[in-house]
Order: C-alpha cells, then structure tokens, then sequence
C-alpha cells in the first residue's frame, strides 16, 4: 500500500479506487454473480424442481383451481388463486386456513435455522412479511398485493419475491416486538412464517396438486446476495451494506481516474496482458455504467432501514412498521365480515371477461377470493403486473360480489408522493419488479458485465504487481494472499454455484433437510476451491477450476435430463423456455468458462520472452506474468 | 419493435466507431476511410434518439430510458467484441441489421 502524497485528484482518486475495490472485492463479486442470478430466482427454482417442469398452462385450470378449493378449503376465510404467467406455467393456489395452527415445524434454532426455515416454506411462496402486515393492516385485504407478489414469485416453494426486501428491512426494526407466537424469541430474525397459510401448486392442464421436492432454490442465491449466510440477519445485512458501499465509492472513483470515457467507450485489445485487462475492465464497467450506479445505490437504499435506523427512529418514533405502512400508499380493500349464511359462488367467467376487457394489454394476474361460499362472499380479481415504475408496480383491482357478480366499488389506485416514487421506481429496478422478458435478460445481462468487472479488476490488481517471470524473488505475502482468494473467490465460486446445482439432482428427492444438504454443498465445495487455490500453482489453480466450472455448468443440461428433468430438446419442443433458458445459459456459461480456462492456459508470460530476447527492460513496468486477457470475457 | 430498437442502437454505434478515426482504420484496412466520415457522428447520435423516443413510445419515460440503457449496453458490447475479434464485418453489420429489420417489419 503506497502512502505517498498524491499531487492530482486523479491520483488520489486511483488509490482510492485500488484499495476500495480490492478489500470486499471477492464479496462484492459474490454479491454481483448470486444477485445477477436473482433475477431469474423463479425460474432457477423451477428447474431446481425437475417434478414441476411438465406442468402446462391450460384455459380450464382456473375452474380446476376453484374446484379443489371448494373441496379442501371450503372453510377457509380467503382464497388466492395466482394464474399462470410467462416466468411460470403453474397455478398456484394459497387459502388461510379456518383455525389458524402452525403450518411449519421448526427445528431448534440458531443462525443455521433461519436459512433453513425460509427454505423451508415448501411450496409457500408468501413470506412472513406477510403476515406481519396482516397483522398491522388487520384485514386479508391489507395486503392486497400479497397474490400479485405470489404470482411474480410463481409460486414455488420458498419463494421470497423481491417486494419483500424491502419490507423485511423495515421488518429487521422491530423484530422483538413482531416475533410471532410459534417463533422461537431468538428466532425472531426471520419474523416467523405465515402461520396458518396453505399453499398447494396445481398443473393447470391435468388440475394434478405437484409435489415438488424441497429445494433451496433460486432463493438461496438471492438470500446469499444480501444476508449472506449462517449470519445474523442484521450483521450480515451490515457487511453488504459496508460491501455496497465500498462499490459505490469504487464505482465512482473508477469515473473519476478513467481517463477518456468516450474515447475508449468501444476499445477492447485482446492479447495484450495489462492493457487488455484494463480494457475488458472498462468496457465491462462504462457499458453498463448506468446499470451499476443504479444497482449499487438502490441496494444501499434497499439496506437502508439497517444502516440508518435513525431515520425511522426520528421521524417515526422507531415504528417502522409505520413508516412501511405509509410508503406502501395504498387504498385498502375494505374488509366485508362473512354473514354465516351459505350462497353458491358466482360463475367466474364473465367476471374474468370483464376484467380481461378492462386491462387489455396487461390481464388478469391473480383472484382472491374472501368469505367463499358465504352470503357475503367478495371476489377480487388484480391485474397482471403493469409495467410502471414509480408505484412499485401496483396492479389494478376489481372487485365483484362474489353471489350476484355485480361490480363493487373498488378502491382507486393511488399516486405515490414523489417520495414514494422515487423509493419504487429505484427499489423496483433493483427487485426487477417491472421486468417483463427482455428487460430481466437485460438486467441480467448488465449484471454479469458488472460480475466480469469486479472480477477484472481483481484480475488487475495482481497482474500490475506481478514481478517479470525471471525474477527469482519471492512474491510478498500479501501479494499471494490476493492471487489465492481470487482464484477462490472468482472461479471457485463459479465452481461452487455449478455443484449447488449438481447436489440438487444428485441428492435424493426424498431425503429430509435436503435444501440444507443443497447449501452445505455449496459450501463445502467453495471451501475446497479455496483449499485447492492453496496448494496449487497461481497459473494451474485457475486453469483447473475454471475447466472444472465450465465442465460442470456444461453438463448441466445433460444432468437435467438424466435426473427427471424437461431435456432441452423437450423443453424447447414444448415451448417450457423458464427450462430451457437456464439449460441454454448453463451451456454458454460453460462453453465461456472452458474458452476462458483454455486461454489463461495457452497464456505465455509475454516477458519472459523479451527478457531472454532482448534483455530489455519492457515498457510501462510490468507487463508480467499475466493470466489471459481474454479471462475477462467468461466469468459471465 | 424490441429488435428495430436494437437495430437502431446497433448501427448507431457501428456508425460511430465509424466516425472515430482509431478504430475506422482497423474497419476499413487500406485507410480507403469514406468521405462522409463526418457525418457518422451525427448519424451515431440520431440512431440513438430515434432509438429511445421509439422506447419511450412503447414503454412510457421511465422503463423506456432503462431498457434503452440496458440495450445501448448490449449494443455497444457486441459491437466492441466484433471491433476486437472481427473488424471487417462492421463495414456493413449496422446497415444489414438495420435493413433485415425494416424487411421483417414490413413482412410482418
């Protein structure tokens, strides 16, 4: 670390960049790969749930749906009914149930337990928050978004939606007082399940209830990206948030010291070691720089309940749940008690056209219906998501008696104060709430240009210090240290998040905890790569664990078929692109990782050369031992 | 309309690696550069705005500026790996985009 006095703001700057960026940076790439990954959370669970694959979107499911109900819930106070939609062909389906008792068993408790417990929620996609609102709001109709939230979630098991981050920020506040009746004290991190819910998954071509096996899912990636894991809620929550910070003042450092931004703006030269380094990590960074400012700042904010509780404590006397309650901003439904008379429900398919006539480009994205089968029954059909930014997405309601199917008054959707915008329209880019297909393939996108980014320049930090090959003398420490966790923390992770999806099909469908064994694999196998980036050489350790990373990811499509799972031949057919995208990105993730590893093997020290050539010294200082410049194209 | 937005941001950034001097000699080798060279640029930056009102126009403000963002992103990727890897075919990738673009639409 070089103390010297800087002489221009750009110097101060670089340093500013080089330590800001080096000292989280292995955690903020695991941050940027498992939150990248996020984005298409639903869809990695479902094909973590190779029984679900074959389910069909069906016009007559609905009928399937409300069928099932009536027999096995007809006591219930509520249903919900979520349709099909393009990041899930399932219908899922959620009542409370009559007597509220605890759904879930826990299992002691303890840091590990919370993890567990939130993927525990098998084929409940709603969250606690939920119940915490229901509480606060104290109607079924407070939380009017809860189906809509289900229905972006598609209904998989442990499903959190990404509306739920937030709020469970806000939730973090007030734990102790929250902590629900079946919650163990301590456990009260996770605020305690949604008591009293059921949740069942139905094919809507054959009206069969799934059962899919229990996984950790997409959502233990993107639990990963800000709580981490095996933490305390609250102090992994710090340790993202300092780690976020980090990127931001990196990020904006990097602005600062790049010196021709538009110049430069489509420069990449390949095969030129340091420079090409340099290259990918500008082009990775200035492309997408939008998408990075963006994503780290509404992260910070995302976290801000945490990092800044004065906040809440000033202006809301540390109430956060009122805080939540007055951001939410909402018209509430007004909740019609159940008169104890029996009435037969409605038909639902005029109510349907009549909403699918209201919202013509959107649809229909989820029922609810509350006190079915009673006098005073009230159906609420919601609109799909429509695609805005600044009011978190709010569906449109209509709500029709559930006997006459007369059209009730509805309560008019809200426009946010500016404040409320802008808090959902930045949240909402960061949960990619709007996205509709190619704008979530390019969020995505823009999020493995930021993970090549971090990994590129911590790539650089190595390769600027590397010693020209024919010096004998030993590397400092520190200088091994950061070459060790970087093979670990770039390729190893790759590694680990391969053989998560590996363990998946390879662990039997039927054994119990078996998310848990899903997680412990990931770690387990991301320790080794650490381990292995020990014992081996710097050159050899990448090589063979971006061979090994890319090897996995490619055989991904293949273990899939084997292991019960649609085939990529099948999916395709039959047009199930939620299995068949992420069979597609596993062959192009993998197919890049093996070009990757095969170019940092080709790599010859390009000094060496000269220095027995020429003897002379190479300009610029080092243009060292580098590992392939064209490294940077695949840790996508 | 998602693929004519991209055309356009497509050729837009193809134009305008046109336009800057460095790389429109690795683009065209025997430095036959063309003589509207000036214009590129402009054109560069008429693309992108065509671009992003066609965005705003299907998206509204908000979520037209963020996809247009992310696709000027994609955009310029691709054309900076092609500038790397295969400089020739950016002598006509924008236009042929461009106009497979217009014939789909018409077709369709």
């Amino acid at each position: 670390m070089k103390f010297d006095q800087p002489h221009t703001l750009r110097q101060s700057m670089s340093w500013l960049h080089t330590w800001s960026g080096l000292l989280l940076g292995w955690l903020m790439f695991a941050i940027f790969v498992t939150g990248t990954l996020s984005f298409f959370r639903n869809e990695i669970t479902l094909w973590m749930q190779p029984e679900v694959h074959l389910a069909k979107p069906d016009s007559r499911g609905l009928t399937r749906a409300i069928e099932y109900l009536q027999q096995h819930a007809a006591q219930a106070p509520q249903w919900s009914i979520t349709l099909p939609n393009a990041r899930s062909p399932l219908l899922n389906l959620s009542w409370r149930k009559a007597e509220s008792s605890p759904m879930q068993t826990r299992r002691g408790d303890g840091a590990l337990q919370t993890e567990s417990r939130s993927m525990e929620r098998s084929g409940n996609p709603t969250h606690p928050t939920h119940q915490s609102e229901q509480e606060h709001g104290g109607t079924v109709d407070a939380r009017p978004d809860a189906p809509q939230r289900a229905r972006r979630g598609s209904g998989r098991s442990g499903m959190d939606n990404g509306a739920e981050h937030a709020p469970q920020d806000m939730h973090q506040g007030n734990q102790t007082r929250e902590a629900t009746p079946q919650a163990p004290a301590n456990a009260s991190q996770s605020g305690g399940g949604r008591q009293g819910m059921q949740n069942v998954q139905m094919d809507p071509a054959s009206g069969e209830i799934l059962q899919p096996r229990q996984t950790a899912g997409g959502n233990f990636l993107y639990r990963f990206h800000f709580e981490l894991y095996g933490l305390e809620r609250a102090q992994a929550r710090w340790v993202v948030g300092i780690a976020t910070f980090c990127m931001l003042v990196a990020i904006v450092s990097g602005v600062i010291i790049h010196r021709n931004i538009f110049k430069d703006f489509f420069t990449f030269r390949p095969g030129k070691g340091k420079r090409s380094w340099m290259d990918g990590h500008n082009l990775t960074s200035v492309l997408a720089l939008p998408f990075h400012i963006v994503i780290t700042f509404s992260g910070l904010i995302l976290l801000g309940a945490q990092l800044m509780p004065s906040v809440i404590q000033a202006s809301y006397d540390g109430d956060t749940r009122a805080m939540m309650q007055e951001m939410r901003n909402r018209n509430m439904s007004p909740q019609i008690p159940p008169s104890g008379h029996h009435a037969p429900m409605t038909d639902l398919a005029p109510l349907l056209a009549q909403a699918a006539q209201q919202w013509p480009s959107y649809g229909i994205g989820s029922i609810a219906i509350s006190n079915p089968g009673d006098a005073n029954s009230v159906i609420e059909i919601r609109q799909a998501l429509p695609e805005r930014l600044d009011n978190r997405a709010m569906a449109e309601r209509m709500r029709f008696d559930g006997v006459t199917g007369q059209l009730l008054e509805s309560p008019p959707p809200v426009d946010p104060v500016s404040t409320t915008a802008l808090w959902n329209a930045l949240t909402a880019i960061h949960l990619g709430h709007f996205a509709f297909p190619l704008a979530r393939w390019l969020l995505f996108l823009c999020g493995a240009m930021g993970s090549v980014m971090v990994a590129s320049g911590l790539a650089m930090w190595v390769i600027a210090r590397s010693k020209p090959a024919t010096t004998p003398a030993r590397r400092p420490f520190g200088h091994r240290l950061v070459e060790v966790l970087n093979v670990a923390g770039v390729a190893g992770l790759l590694v680990a998040i391969a053989a998560y999806f590996w363990a998946n099909r390879l662990i039997p469908a039927g054994l119990s905890e078996r998310n848990l064994w899903e997680i412990r694999i990931f770690f387990t196998v991301w320790l080794l790569t650490l381990v292995h980036a020990g014992i081996r050489r710097h050159k050899a350790a990448w090589v063979e664990q971006l061979s090994l990373a890319g090897g996995l990811s490619l055989l991904l499509p293949v273990v899939n078929g084997l292991s019960g799972g649609l085939h990529l031949g099948q999916s395709v057919l039959v047009g199930a692109w939620q299995v068949a995208g992420f069979d597609l990105c596993a062959l192009a993730v993998g197919s890049m990782l093996l070009f990757g590893a095969r170019q940092v093997q080709r790599h010859q020290p390009r000094i060496a050369l000269n220095a027995k050539s020429t003897a002379k010294p190479a300009p610029g200082m080092t243009e060292g031992v580098t590992v392939s410049p064209r490294l940077k194209t695949e840790e996508a | 309309m998602n693929l004519i937005i991209f055309a356009l941001l497509f050729a837009g950034c193809n134009s305008l690696i046109l336009g800057m001097e460095r790389h429109a000699k690795t683009v065209w080798v025997p430095r036959t550069t063309p003589p509207f060279l000036k214009l590129l640029k402009p054109l560069a930056y008429g693309l992108w705005l065509i671009a992003l009102w066609l965005a705003i126009r299907s998206w509204g403000a908000a979520i037209g500026a963020s996809v247009w963002f992310g696709l000027l992103g994609a955009a310029a990727l691709m054309v900076a790996l092609m500038l790397s890897y295969r400089p020739r075919w950016l002598q006509v990738a924008g236009v042929l985009l461009l106009a497979g673009c217009a014939c789909l639409t018409v077709l369709l």
